[in-house]
């Protein structure tokens, strides 16, 4: 599809979101600050008192931070999906939702990096973590996937990056020009002195395309590897050859919910609703519903092969997840994660608002449950019975978590606010140009 | 939706090249003659083997064919309209697929070891009469909307060259083209009636090409298991599809005289796929490997020792990995070579061979347990009869179905960045 509007109307609409902010932004960004406020002092607590007040106990240790942890980069797998390989896919209905969809990658990944530091009882040695020279011997061990894990996310942390910089040249171009102050330096310097000359086109549009080859086999690696950490190990319910691509999907699954539950309000408050339609949130509602399929079925795969397997130890497990102590959180994952988004079979519940809503909001709590459930369960209920138990929820860490979520959604709005949310050059390569006697 | 005239001109499907039919049917005669020897006694094992290996490439390379095109339809493709209607052409096989794999219930104890030897615990899967019923039932399933996918999808231009008195009488086309309006408003009947069955037969393939893996394939190993091991199965048969459909594209569009109409920018978007299935199978297969080979648990680790260490396997295995996951990556970096038809029919058949190795290297371990390689006469003979029986099938499609769309036949392709 194409956008029936010209060009000066696209510049005029898509800069106004940069406009002074209203009453509503200060407020939501007040109550955003608070909540990492609350994170922060939780981890300052941590770190004084010591990784105990984090309720951190046998058998299940760090359950809630991991859980944290996968699902943030999780989140951040949409946006080099939508931006990347729906580009290199040539795949039209991208270009008003990626910009959105890239920062939720920035962030998500933003967020996700913070637990690595928050794990740690001394996080001011973590720099022992990184694989430096050094005399004491200490040395990362390559063996161990967390070592994988943090290349991995270092890498896409940094190609995202550049994407998401690099994508946003012409537009910022377009806004420096108007631009003063403090406003006119930041976008000076991230327009890198962009005039729209055909050379400097000729170079953009082909660094776009090897960037974007670049990014799309990082969406695939670092989930895997996120994988890998659990099914590396022989623990039940972890050790399955199916993680890597199940993790994927259950990624991009998380991220597209993530970007319809952004993308809803923001086009509402910045009235974006002739650049982002109703078909882009009903394209993505398919993809959601693709999304779903393919994690649905990876649940009944899992569960199919543990009674196929005659394997004792990854029966017990599938079982004690559906009838132990955390079945609340199974059956939750299935209806959240699988059936809700169903309802996008029907172009009805693809075009409803409400719909639209309730189903991403089921999947990102769905997928929470899910590493939730991968996570603490196997934790929980290992080989042998004197090894088993419970977590215990201390407000420390509901602090973290809340943290967290607030972190992200704070740096979102800051975004929002400063940079253009839609990309002004991609919209209007759909346009009609302008013509004479019109 | 607005109605689209067709532009023309229609191309009418060519004449059936007499001569390479007659080979085709000699190729399915020496298969027959080969499963008639297997069957009366002459190396039973290896023939029922090799028709087993063969099924499961032949029977997942045609029903690609049908889920690359439903899948370039759901993506709205419009890049490459006569490599599609190429890849619908192995329609035929699908049915006559169901009777391929029936037939090896006569060679059943020499492959699946549970049906001879039952494993008590897992008897309430693998049990013959339940895994017989159900792999039928899902092959009938998957058949049944194959078939009614390319019925719809063709009807339009076997209906227009009907109309202009152009197809070729047969039985087929009229029953096709039963109760024909106009073209305009058939396409828009086809396109609403596409809508509803295209995310069905992918689902269903989804499904079905799973659990065939699961059933046909890694019970042959029925202590063995992996959960990744249905999509793996799945993803290397749709690579093979992908394959074989840009190597008997390249023949048709020579031998039918099809250049000034099939641009070599489909070749250039159709290679662009097929490496990216292939690192997908790469990736897929690495998956599993890498978690079985770390896990080192006695009863996952037995199937990698046997394949990558002992004879005569491991020179198989390689040359999977190396040719099917490697070596697609780095030809198709070039650009140019994927708008080659001749260098491209090379490399498309050299990534069909290693999937055809792959599967041999799944399968002929499982039941193969001397020193010596399961490959010759027997092999060459089985092989060549299901070239022939696919081929045929094809031709039979091709002889009344413009592989031109005639709607399609105009339009510029689209410039690349």
């Amino acid at each position: 599809m194409s956008f029936n509007l010209s060009y000066s109307k696209t510049d005029r609409d898509l800069t106004q979101t940069l406009n002074k902010p209203k009453k509503w932004w200060y407020v939501a960004v007040t109550l955003l600050g608070l909540g990492v406020a609350w994170g922060a002092g939780s981890w300052l607590h941590q770190i004084l008192t010591g990784i105990g007040v984090a309720g951190k106990n046998n058998p299940v240790g760090w359950y809630l931070y991991i859980t944290t942890f996968v699902f943030w980069v999780g989140i951040a797998h949409s946006g080099t999906l939508i931006s990347a390989i729906l580009f290199l896919f040539r795949v039209k209905w991208r270009s008003a939702v990626y910009r959105s969809a890239e920062a939720v990658t920035v962030f998500g990944l933003a967020t996700a990096g913070l637990f690595p530091l928050l794990h740690m009882g001394r996080v001011w040695v973590f720099y022992w973590t990184l694989p430096y020279p050094q005399m004491g011997g200490l040395f990362p061990n390559f063996r161990s996937p967390l070592v994988w894990d943090v290349f991995a996310i270092t890498t896409y942390l940094t190609v995202s990056t550049i994407f998401f910089i690099t994508g946003m040249v012409p537009d910022v171009a377009i806004v420096r020009d108007k631009a003063k102050g403090w406003r006119k330096k930041l976008y000076g310097f991230l327009a890198q002195g962009w005039q729209g000359t055909d050379n400097q086109w000729r170079h953009y549009t082909q660094a776009y395309v090897f960037l974007a080859a670049l990014a799309t086999p990082l969406v695939v690696s670092v989930h895997s590897i996120v994988s890998w950490d659990f099914a590396m190990s022989i623990v039940p319910g972890w050790h399955s050859t199916i993680f890597a691509p199940y993790f994927v999907a259950g990624a991009i699954h998380s991220g597209l919910a993530m970007v319809i539950l952004i993308l809803m309000p923001m086009r509402n408050a910045f009235r974006l609703k002739e650049y982002i339609t109703d078909h882009h949130l009903e394209s993505l509602a398919k993809f959601l519903l693709f999304t779903a399929s393919m994690v649905g079925f990876a649940y009944i795969i899992e569960v199919f092969i543990a009674w196929y397997s005659h394997n004792p130890w990854e029966q017990a497990i599938f079982s004690y997840r559906a009838f132990g102590d955390f079945k609340w959180a199974f059956w939750a994952l299935f209806i959240c994660n699988l059936a809700f988004p169903q309802l996008f079979w029907f172009k009805r519940f693809r075009r409803s608002t409400f719909t639209l809503a309730l189903v991403s909001v089921a999947v990102t709590i769905g997928m929470f449950f899910e590493r939730f459930v991968i996570i603490a369960t196997s934790l929980a209920h290992e080989y042998i019975p004197f090894m088993w138990g419970l977590p215990d929820l201390t407000f420390t860490e509901m602090g973290i978590v809340v943290g967290s979520f607030s972190w992200f959604f704070f740096l979102f709005m800051i975004f929002a606010k400063t940079l253009p949310v839609v990309s002004m050059w991609e919209v209007k390569e759909q346009q009609e140009p302008p013509k004479a006697n019109t | 939706m607005k109605s689209r005239a067709p532009q023309f001109p229609i191309i009418p499907p060519p004449e059936s090249p007499t001569r390479l039919v007659v080979w085709l049917w000699v190729l399915v005669a020496v298969g027959i003659a080969t499963l008639a020897a297997g069957i009366s006694g002459y190396e039973t094992k290896r023939v029922w083997m090799s028709y087993l290996i063969n099924f499961v490439f032949w029977s997942g390379l045609a029903q690609s064919g049908i889920i690359f095109s439903a899948a370039y339809r759901i993506t709205n493709g419009r890049w490459g309209e006569t490599i599609r209607r190429v890849a619908e052409g192995f329609v035929f096989f699908i049915p006559l697929s169901i009777a391929l794999f029936l037939v090896m219930y006569a060679g059943k104890e020499y492959l699946w070891p549970w049906i001879t030897e039952p494993i008590e615990a897992k008897a309430a899967w693998l049990n013959e009469p339940f895994f017989f019923a159900r792999v039928t039932f899902y092959y009938t399933v998957l058949a049944i909307l194959s078939y009614r996918y390319v019925a719809i999808s063709i009807r339009p231009d076997v209906g227009l060259l009907k109309e202009n008195g152009l197809a070729p009488s047969s039985r087929w086309v009229d029953r096709v083209t039963a109760k024909w309006k106009d073209y305009n408003s058939e396409l828009e009947t086809r396109n609403s009636k596409l809508a509803k069955l295209v995310p069905a037969v992918l689902a269903v393939f989804g499904i079905v090409y799973s659990f065939t893996g699961f059933d046909v394939v890694m019970s042959l190993d029925p202590h063995w298991y992996s959960t990744l091991y249905g999509w793996l199965y799945m993803v290397h048969a749709f690579d093979a599809g992908v394959a074989a459909t840009i190597i008997v594209a390249i023949l048709a569009r020579r031998y039918f005289n099809l250049q000034q109409y099939v641009s070599t920018k489909q070749f250039y978007d159709v290679s662009r796929l097929l490496m990216g299935l292939c690192m997908l199978c790469g990736g897929f297969y690495w998956s599993q490997y890498l978690v079985i080979w770390y896990g080192n648990l006695g009863e996952e680790i037995g199937r990698l020792i046997v394949r990558f260490s002992h004879e005569p396997w491991p020179a198989f295995q390689w040359a999977v990995i190396v040719l099917l996951y490697f070596f697609p990556i780095a030809i198709f970096l070039s650009r140019s070579i994927k708008e080659k038809p001749k260098a491209l029919i090379v490399i498309a058949t050299v990534i069909l061979a290693a999937n055809w190795v792959y599967q041999f290297v799944e399968i002929a371990p499982a039941l193969w347990t001397e020193h010596s390689v399961p490959l010759g006469v027997v092999e060459a003979g089985i092989t060549l009869g299901f070239i022939g029986t696919v081929g045929l099938c094809w031709i039979a499609y091709a002889r009344v179905v413009p592989l031109v769309v005639p709607a399609m036949s105009e339009t510029k392709v689209e410039n690349h960045h």
